[in-house]
């Protein structure tokens, strides 16, 4: 049987907190901290669970959304989703980046030469994803985030994680569910290393941007 | 992790496509002359004669222009000829040259891979640059890496092409904007020359207390909004 030994202190005068020992805990108090260390670990460990359950959730509701916005968007012809992003203020250079294709098959499409129905669908689902953040998240000039570093001195922005096949990605950064890091780790683990550099953009004397190495 | 100069693509698979903006009949006459442009039939003067060679432009993209419409008279250039493809873990080597394949993907001879060499550099008259003698334009990335490559064989540096982005992304995004707006202007048919000096009074138009739509190019978050307003002033010429 464990001796409460805290019945047994000296007056500790006012040094005593710092040369008292810790209390000793009596049997019954151990096993109810072990109970509850336990219990405290199966609810974290269930709320782990449930977090990542109500993760792949939201991951399925932004897809079945996405899916239905892109089926309603692809009813007007590529060329009029064309005109609707240009008019975002997408560079034809972007939209040629986010849908996988080249400036020219950009420009033929706006003449209102044919697509094939997939890069038709690509259109639909840019627009559609457009929507989708812009509705929920509250994002205003959506091009303008697109367009945005995902992180001071990382020009990794929405447009790279889209073009890279991680619309996923996008939407959970636009709903701020993981921060720009934990996003970025999830794109490119090495995006630390591959973005550090020993230079830096200034505006030269005669006013236009230069580079210069940084100060150490 | 050190850094070396780069290739197109990633995780050592080559996307050669990613280099170009434009080839062959791709190429439009509207694109104002830009640093990667590939010209062909160029006058040089070698060694005591004058030839005529495919040459790339060198120039970076602040240098070559001396009003923001006219090109310099003189522009320096490299010469442009076929090369073996280089495979993407031999980029770091190769450092005089800038590798272009698939240049000319219409062809399967040796034509269609070649190189610039900036052993062989010319200085070239701009009037002698074309619209109807260029065969390529380089995408951003492509313009990146030639810019990363043509410094390291000068001064030895390697700077990441993320750093050439950042610098010359106001100025690639300058002339996209009067590429369309010549191909706008041209259906109410008024000539390459006039409509980009247009193009550049309405880029360089006091907006606010000094400030212009080109120096609002400059901020990545503002570049949407020029796009938007130009195209608005497009429509309005109807």
């Amino acid at each position: 049987m464990l001796i409460d030994r805290n019945q047994e202190l000296l007056e500790p005068g006012t040094v005593g907190a710092d040369i008292n020992p810790p209390p000793l805990l009596t049997e019954t108090k151990t096993v109810a901290t072990t109970v509850l260390t336990e219990d405290i670990g199966y609810i974290r460990k269930r709320a782990r669970n449930l977090h990542e359950e109500t993760d792949e959730l939201h991951q399925q509701g932004h897809y079945a959304e996405w899916n239905a916005r892109t089926n309603q968007q692809g009813r007007t012809s590529t060329q009029e989703m064309l005109d609707e992003l240009a008019n975002l203020g997408f560079a034809w250079r972007d939209l040629a980046k986010l849908l996988g294709v080249s400036v020219p098959a950009i420009q033929k499409w706006r003449r209102g030469e044919g697509t094939t129905g997939e890069n038709r669908q690509k259109v639909a689902s840019l627009l559609a994803g457009c929507d989708l953040v812009s509705a929920h998240y509250g994002i205003q000039e959506i091009v303008s985030w697109f367009e945005m570093s995902m992180q001071l001195g990382v020009p990794v922005t929405p447009i790279d994680l889209w073009a890279s096949g991680r619309p996923d990605l996008v939407f959970d950064f636009a709903s701020g569910h993981l921060d720009s890091e934990q996003i970025l780790t999830a794109w490119d683990p090495k995006w630390r290393d591959r973005y550090r550099s020993d230079f830096e953009v200034f505006r030269a004397g005669d006013g236009y941007l230069s580079i210069r190495q940084k100060e150490r | 992790m050190a850094h070396d100069l780069e290739y197109p693509g990633a995780d050592g698979v080559p996307d050669w496509g990613s280099l170009y903006r434009a080839r062959g009949v791709e190429v439009v006459r509207h694109r104002p002359v830009f640093t990667g442009d590939v010209f062909e039939k160029v006058l040089v003067q070698g060694l005591g004669e004058t030839k005529t060679k495919t040459v790339i432009v060198l120039q970076h993209p602040c240098a070559l222009r001396s009003n923001g419409v006219d090109l310099h008279p003189r522009l320096m250039v490299a010469e442009v000829r076929n090369h073996r493809v280089i495979p993407v873990e031999d980029w770091t080597g190769h450092v005089s040259k800038m590798p272009l394949p698939e240049l000319i993907p219409a062809v399967e001879t040796g034509k269609r891979h070649q190189a610039a060499f900036f052993e062989e550099p010319y200085l070239v008259r701009s009037d002698d640059l074309t619209l109807d003698k260029r065969i390529t334009c380089l995408s951003q990335m492509g313009v990146n890496m030639l810019l990363q490559r043509w410094v390291h064989h000068n001064s030895r540096v390697v700077v990441k092409t993320a750093m050439y982005q950042e610098v010359s992304s106001p100025v690639y995004e300058e002339a996209d904007l009067i590429e369309e707006w010549c191909e706008e202007r041209a259906e109410a048919g008024l000539e390459i020359q006039e409509a980009a000096a247009e193009a550049m009074k309405w880029l360089r138009e006091d907006i606010n207390s000094g400030s212009t739509r080109q120096r609002m190019l400059e901020d990545s978050q503002q570049r949407s909004t020029v796009r938007r307003q130009m195209r608005t002033a497009l429509r309005q010429f109807g």
